[in-house]
């Protein structure tokens, strides 16, 4: 008899890759049924979570053929099944997977627009955080200000792309979509957020990104400065610091106490 | 068994609508006179706009949770994480009911999404009890265990559905979620004959009704009935309704529509059929769809 962790395994290589004949054999009818009986949880599955990407990828489904998607979807979900119960987290790993996938090498943005929505995915699902002002800054003394560390909003994502594909994820939230998008041959430093509900992309300078990126890592502000000066060195960190504040970016803070005197010096 | 609530709280046999994301904004919005709801707790696991609305709607109508990811048939047992996230909505929400399914849908730790059918052995069932009492003690609830739609039978069952839920009540002092659509589905699928499952479960232990539509799919010359949950529902499947009425009396029950999900008002109206249709079943005069 077949025990139950075997009937489960086989069940699950049945449906997301190969039958074995021990598994058909114990489904209630002869062999063409018990195919087509079992068959008809494989489609679920696989339909299922194809329409899961979909929801997570909507604008990678929509400039792609839709055969297409399907036929990258399926080798997708073969190879990554989903890990947690919760389909709006499914397809963390889709980007990565789409950057190596040998029919998409001739759609070189593909990866980035798949890591782009997944980004506004994580952005949708973030826990809410009230944001601090700048008069909560006030009791800070000026002579903490490089050991301040702060948080950022919990939906705040940063991505670097190899190309402009802000452009097309924006033209998709757009009715009226343009035909063709010309994506150049710039690179795109990009800051997601939710902000009211609503999913913001926005093109940022390359040392804001690196700043930022250091703030998000719990780097004190002396050296997420450093960050941002090795980026450009006229980075100006005061007009970075005031622009996050004034969007609702931060959510907390606090001061360090490891000295950072050495960062500060030029 | 640990300690828990012995009871649940009552709701009014007044028929509920699952809620579904295309709807939950003008839910919000409209709050149309709907008795209750129930919800994939899945769906509100994150942050953002929906457990937001859905608290929200929370403050004036009671709402159930009714749970398709905790695979309690799995034999490497309940993934503790998931169960956790469960019990923080179960906190936040304090749902008036607590439901799962009969099935499983993890095997080394992958989620197949889909409500996979058990072999009904004596195996199994020590498993499912396991499970369920484990995920009972977290959640501090009773859960109602719904009887999945099948569409294969395993040779090695041994144990007729009606008797395996009926055992898993007296293991786990768990409840039964009775989804007539599924009894209807699995007697066309797997000869499995509704009527002796709704005159073998113990009838206290039943603590909700489901009701949904069926697609019909040819299969190599023969036809298979779909629990797609995409259309109204069938006529046989209110007579089934009728029956579980009469039988379970105090179970409220609830539409289900998870595909080609038609407007707010189609369910909210599906929902009034429902309950006309119960009124006349218990009181035992033929329901006439003129008259309604």
């Amino acid at each position: 008899m077949l025990k139950l962790r075997d009937l489960q395994s086989g069940v699950r290589r049945a449906v997301l890759g190969n039958t074995r004949p021990e598994i058909i054999a114990a489904i209630l009818g002869g062999e063409p049924e018990a195919e087509a009986r079992l068959n008809i949880h494989r489609h679920h599955v696989l339909h299922s979570l194809t329409e899961a990407l979909k929801a997570n990828f909507p604008v990678v489904c929509h400039v792609v053929d839709p055969r297409f998607f399907a036929y990258a979807a399926d080798a997708f979900i073969r190879s990554n099944p989903p890990t947690k119960p919760c389909l709006a987290e499914y397809g963390d790993a889709f980007p990565d997977f789409l950057s190596g996938f040998e029919p998409a090498r001739g759609l070189p943005y593909l990866a980035d627009l798949a890591r782009l929505e997944w980004a506004a995915v994580e952005a949708k699902h973030a826990p809410d955080a009230l944001a601090i002002t700048a008069e909560t800054l006030q009791h800070v003394a000026v002579m903490d200000y490089p050991n301040l560390a702060f948080t950022l909003d919990p939906s705040l994502r940063l991505l670097h792309a190899h190309s402009a594909v802000q452009k097309i994820w924006a033209a998709h939230q757009d009715e009226h979509e343009p035909e063709t998008i010309d994506l150049g041959t710039e690179q795109a430093w990009l800051m997601v957020r939710r902000r009211e509900e609503v999913i913001e992309v926005v093109s940022i300078d390359p040392a804001t990104f690196a700043f930022i990126t250091a703030v998000q890592s719990g780097r004190p502000l002396a050296q997420a400065g450093e960050a941002g000066l090795a980026a450009d060195p006229f980075f100006d960190m005061a007009t970075a610091l005031r622009r996050l504040l004034v969007e609702d970016a931060f959510v907390g803070f606090s001061v360090l106490s490891t000295p950072t005197e050495e960062a500060l010096e030029p | 068994m640990m300690l828990r609530q012995t009871r649940d709280r009552s709701l009014p046999p007044a028929t509920g609508v699952g809620l579904r994301a295309p709807h939950l904004a003008e839910v919000v919005a409209r709050r149309p006179a709907v008795p209750w709801f129930e919800v994939h707790p899945e769906n509100f696991m994150g942050g953002g706009s929906a457990i937001a609305a859905l608290i929200s709607i929370r403050h004036d109508t009671q709402v159930s949770l009714h749970g398709v990811g905790l695979s309690l048939g799995s034999s490497e047992g309940i993934d503790a994480q998931h169960l956790a996230r469960l019990r923080s909505l179960v906190l936040r929400l304090d749902p008036v009911l607590v439901s799962e399914h009969l099935s499983w849908s993890i095997s080394s730790g992958m989620y197949l999404n889909d409500l996979l059918p058990l072999p009904y052995t004596e195996e199994a069932l020590a498993v499912v009890s396991r499970n369920i009492a484990q995920a009972q003690d977290t959640l501090g609830r009773r859960l109602l265990m719904e009887n999945p739609s099948r569409y294969l039978g395993w040779r090695h069952s041994t144990i007729p559905e009606p008797e395996f839920l009926t055992e898993l009540v007296r293991r786990t002092g768990c409840g039964i979620l009775c989804d007539v659509n599924n009894l209807y589905v699995t007697e066309h699928n797997c000869s499995a004959p509704a009527a002796e499952w709704l005159a073998g479960v113990p009838a206290a232990a039943v603590g909700e009704i489901h009701l949904a539509g069926h697609a019909r799919n040819a299969i190599d010359g023969g036809e298979m009935l779909i629990d797609d949950h995409g259309d109204h529902v069938a006529e046989p499947v209110w007579h089934l309704f009728a029956d579980a009425a009469r039988l379970f009396p105090d179970a409220p029950a609830l539409i289900e529509w998870d595909s080609n999900i038609p407007s707010f008002a189609v369910l909210a109206a599906e929902a009034r059929l429902a309950d006309a249709r119960r009124s006349a079943a218990i009181l035992g005069v033929a329901y006439d769809a003129q008259v309604a």
